[in-house]
């Protein structure tokens, strides 16, 4: 054919594509028999094909959960980011309003808690994600 | 039926209702029943294109049902599922090649000699021109040898002759004159000829 490397690449690129698209249209007894004949046990040959793709959707299925899991945890980061937006003292108006407003809250937490006393930012910052996650207040709520 | 699998992979914005198309699920029982003459064509199709474009057959062949997973939505519900695995694995082999392609850079030998010294071996990504050079005249051999099975069979000749200029099989038939069973019968022999000859692929 040609003496350029791509046209010839190209050509057995088409040639491959040609002979796959013959591979489709045979029968399904063809294609047994044709490997019956190139490997012996075309069954056996079936069977380790489907190993393999099963390996694949088996793979498949374990990237979409880590894919779920990561979009899970970012979310979760977001929203702890969002949290942890406001100031020491907007964080601390904002659990005190919520006890006043809330008698749920006020009984999950204990008396120190409730006057919101030797509280460090950290120990806000977790409150404040336990009632978020307990649906009693929404970070958008948050002053800013 | 051949050309199906080419234009659904090729034409993304014909994306159907999602009533109409599979779900991952669906998708991964559908790969789960697939019936054994179907892997075997999976086979036989990875076994064509894998190694020509870069890729393990193997490989490719997971590679392509993970991509027809997360793809499921291109896939009609109409349309068999081997041809969308065949379409799926053909795309990702073309991608993979194109981007091989795009990260070569052909250099000479010199640009990597030290003024006066021993040429050193170039980055993976690049070659020199001596091994594009030498990789120029593998393609031109190969098809050489492929012609080369079929010295003596006209028929089959003017096939390769017609399937290697054009893309499709209407082409191909209008350029031959064979009618639709001829055209049919020819590749067979010529496919049956070429997987024995290069049972690994034609880059084996």
């Amino acid at each position: 054919m040609t003496g350029n490397d791509r046209d010839d690449k190209k050509e057995l690129v088409r040639l491959a594509e040609a002979l796959i698209q013959n591979v489709v249209t045979q029968s399904d007894d063809d294609i047994i028999a044709e490997a019956a004949e190139d490997y012996g046990d075309a069954n056996a040959t079936a069977e380790r094909m489907r190993a393999l793709v099963t390996a694949a959707a088996n793979r498949a299925g374990r990237l979409k959960l880590e894919a779920a899991r990561a979009a899970l945890q970012g979310a979760r980061l977001r929203t702890s980011a969002q949290v942890m937006e406001g100031s020491f003292e907007d964080k601390k108006r904002l659990l005190l309003q919520l006890i006043a407003k809330n008698k749920a809250v006020a009984q999950r937490l204990t008396l120190a808690a409730r006057n919101a006393d030797d509280l460090t930012e950290s120990d806000l910052d977790s409150m404040l994600e336990d009632l978020r996650d307990l649906g009693l207040f929404d970070p958008a709520d948050m002053p800013k | 039926m051949a050309s199906a699998y080419r234009g659904e992979m090729t034409n993304p914005a014909a994306a159907p209702p999602e009533s109409e198309v599979l779900t991952a699920a669906e998708m991964r029982a559908a790969i789960a029943v697939l019936s054994p003459a179907d892997l075997l064509r999976l086979k036989k199709a990875a076994r064509l294109f894998g190694r020509l474009m870069g890729m393990d057959p193997d490989d490719l062949v997971q590679e392509a049902v993970v991509r027809a997973m997360e793809d499921a939505r291109h896939c009609r519900r109409a349309m068999k599922v081997i041809m969308f695995l065949i379409g799926t694995m053909r795309s990702v082999a073309s991608a993979r090649r194109k981007s091989a392609d795009a990260r070569r850079v052909v250099r000479s030998v010199d640009d990597d000699a030290p003024s006066g010294g021993t040429p050193v071996m170039p980055a993976d990504a690049c070659t020199t021109e001596e091994e594009h050079i030498v990789e120029q005249e593998f393609w031109k051999k190969r098809v050489e040898a492929v012609f080369e099975l079929f010295r003596d069979d006209e028929d089959a000749t003017l096939w390769l002759m017609a399937r290697m200029d054009t893309d499709t099989l209407a082409e191909a038939q209008a350029a031959t004159g064979f009618d639709a069973t001829k055209i049919n019968t020819v590749g067979r022999r010529v496919r049956r000829k070429v997987e024995r000859a290069f049972p690994e692929g034609l880059r084996q």
